[in-house]
């Protein structure tokens, strides 16, 4: 009796140990992920980056390439004639 | 003289020294941030207590201090309800009882008091060891314990995790003695200071708990022990009744304000970015590695190599008792005697928090101060390493060259806490370069802050007024109050104003990930005028507009 108690309790710590690190560690590092997906210190990270491409794309003389120009043209023509 | 004659005489002086540059220093030491939360919440609850009584005059008077307790920098009372008093009533009663009314003043005796308390910890532990090792182990135990530059330099500020180590150290010495003998006296000193334990921090229950598991354990050692099942009962009770009488917290409700409190310990740590080996990290989510790593770069190499030798020795042991048991020898438990079972209590102790702490994602931070009672176990199992040299150096006939390096590891130990004075709360061992120190946030409660105004005031010697923005989460605020009215009006803190600052404060702790939120980014037109660094570790930065 003894000794069974004294071996689930080691089992036991050994267990919470062992799951701690695998999947207790995976589980803290997806956690992490999403709330820094979530987080204003990353929503501000997007933010800027817009705003840096936008201000890099205004200061270029040709962003956009002659065949993409095109093709963006007539898309937008397509949408606009279904619109009508 | 014979050699017990000499340990008696070096002990004493051991702790007169200690009691006597203690008194002389404590006044050396800076304000830190939670200095005045603890007034306030000392005087909220004596206000409390007085609340029964027909004290009216002392109550108005403590309701007068109270009001003056300002700071738009706290957190609101009603959601710390459950932060204990052991130490801020006492110590608001003191400054009472003294008729103190300058900042400076009420401070400096708080600081005292906190000593003095870390100062009778130290004679516990002393205590403790003289039951369990012999005179030369004991007196270079207590060396180790005194000589941890962490807890001493925080001995005289840090009114929660040192007062909290402290009952500790109390806690398991009566622990030992109800294992010596199970008497009901022991149990009520126990209990009393179990309950003071438990008032003082949550974690404290770690002590009712542990008791009770061990005497459980104790039944399978030995059936015989059913007889004092009652005892134990009356341990618990007299603990619960205690832990009523003690904390007024209690007192309106005791089991729902009791398991509120146990339910505040969650949320009694703000989610906050810590900057921790060269990155903020959300306190939520701290890798494994944040205790084990900052113990084992702010705690002294000797007290790392002895804990080492001590635990794995413990754990030998222990894993040679289990075998023992499993091969059906008779009369083998899981201990031989008082000593051994005791080494396996406070092993066992550490091994269960110390994994629940690391693994549960407890949020921490200001490196491992919520867990400085952990030294006790780290220097316990390093006085179980230093008695296995002591044996080692008996057998091989080196022992005087064993306490000769031991004296010369105290006197190095020492010449370091000179050498960090009055800073030893961010001692950093020798083993780590000045590079890697400046990866770790530093002065977070903010002790450099008086060094960092007396500064501006040598620099400024005028009337003017002085505006100075702060690029930390420090707040600078707390500080400014032992100061006299004329320098307080000079100094105007203007946040993260930095288009009207003059100064900017700045060091290395952030509640934002720094890399993303740019409120503390130093503006241009700020040129680095001051560093101030303690053995190559920056504990903060003074920058000037550039005119």
């Amino acid at each position: 009796m003894k000794l069974f108690i004294y071996k689930s309790l080691i089992a036991t710590i050994i267990f919470f140990i062992i799951y701690q690190i695998t999947i207790g560690a995976t589980i803290n590092k997806v956690k992490k992920n999403i709330s820094y997906l979530s987080s204003d210190e990353n929503k501000n990270l997007i933010k800027n980056k817009i705003r840096k491409e936008l201000k890099s794309a205004i200061k270029k003389d040709d962003y956009l390439n002659a065949e993409d120009a095109e093709l963006i043209k007539k898309f937008f023509n397509k949408i606009k004639l279904e619109l009508k | 003289m014979n050699e017990n004659k000499i340990y008696n005489t070096t002990t004493a002086l051991l702790f007169v020294s200690l009691f006597i540059i203690g008194t002389l220093t404590f006044k050396d030491y800076g304000i830190g941030i939670d200095d005045k939360f603890h007034r306030l919440n000392g005087f909220f609850w004596l206000d409390y207590i007085l609340s029964f009584t027909n004290l009216n005059e002392l109550q108005g008077l403590v309701r007068s201090k109270l009001i003056d307790i300002n700071d738009s920098s706290f957190p609101l009372m009603r959601d710390w309800m459950a932060y204990g008093i052991i130490f801020d009533v006492p110590a608001a009663i003191l400054e009472l009882i003294f008729n103190l009314d300058n900042p400076k003043e009420y401070y400096e005796l708080r600081h005292y008091f906190n000593f003095i308390i870390f100062f009778i910890g130290c004679i516990f532990f002393y205590k403790l060891l003289s039951l369990r090792f012999e005179r030369m182990v004991t007196f270079f135990g207590t060396c180790l314990y005194i000589l941890s530059p962490r807890i001493y330099g925080e001995s005289f500020y840090n009114m929660k995790d040192i007062v909290f180590l402290t009952f500790l150290v109390i806690s398991y010495y009566y622990c030992y003695k109800c294992f010596l003998n199970f008497s009901m006296k022991n149990l009520l000193f126990l209990a009393f200071i179990s309950a003071i334990s438990v008032e003082t921090r949550i974690l404290g229950l770690s002590i009712p708990i542990s008791f009770l598991s061990f005497y459980l354990i104790n039944l399978l050692e030995n059936p015989k022990e059913k007889k004092n099942l009652y005892k134990i009962f009356f341990y618990l009770l007299s603990t619960f009744f205690f832990l009523v009488l003690l904390w007024p917290y209690l007192w309106n409700a005791p089991l729902d304000n009791f398991l509120a409190s146990i339910d505040a310990l969650k949320n009694s740590i703000p989610n906050i970015y810590v900057f921790f080996n060269n990155e903020y990290i959300d306190n939520n989510y701290l890798p494994y590695s944040y205790i084990p790593l900052w113990i084992l770069i702010s705690t002294p190499f000797l007290h790392i190599i002895l804990f080492f030798i001590g635990a794995i020795y413990l754990l030998k042991r222990l894993y040679v008792r289990l075998i023992n048991i499993e091969k059906n020898k008779l009369n083998k438990h899981l201990w031989r005697g008082v000593k051994e079972k005791n080494d396996l209590f406070i092993l066992l102790n550490f091994i269960i928090l110390f994994l629940l702490v690391i693994f549960l994602n407890i949020r921490l931070f200001n490196a491992w101060k919520h867990l400085y009672f952990d030294n006790f176990y780290i220097v316990y199992l390093a006085v179980i390493g230093l008695n296995i040299c002591c044996v080692w150096s008996k057998k091989l006939k080196k022992k005087k060259i064993l306490t000769s390096f031991l004296i010369v590891m105290c006197a190095f130990l020492t010449f370091k806490i000179v050498k960090y004075h009055p800073y030893q709360g961010l001692y950093f061992n020798s083993l780590v370069s000045n590079n890697f120190k400046n990866k770790f946030e530093i002065d977070f409660t903010a002790l450099s802050a008086r060094h960092f105004y007396d500064k501006i005031f040598e620099i400024e010697n005028n009337n003017d007024t002085i505006n100075i923005a702060n690029s930390s989460w420090t707040p600078l605020v707390r500080t400014l109050d032992i100061y006299e009215y004329t320098k307080q009006k000079k100094i105007n803190l203007v946040g993260q104003d930095y288009t009207i600052a003059k100064y900017i404060y700045s060091n290395n702790i952030s509640e934002v990930d720094k890399r993303y939120n740019k409120k503390y980014d130093i503006p241009k037109d700020f040129v680095k005028f001051y560093e101030y660094k303690i053995e190559g570790a920056i504990i903060y930065t003074i920058y000037k507009k550039n005119l």
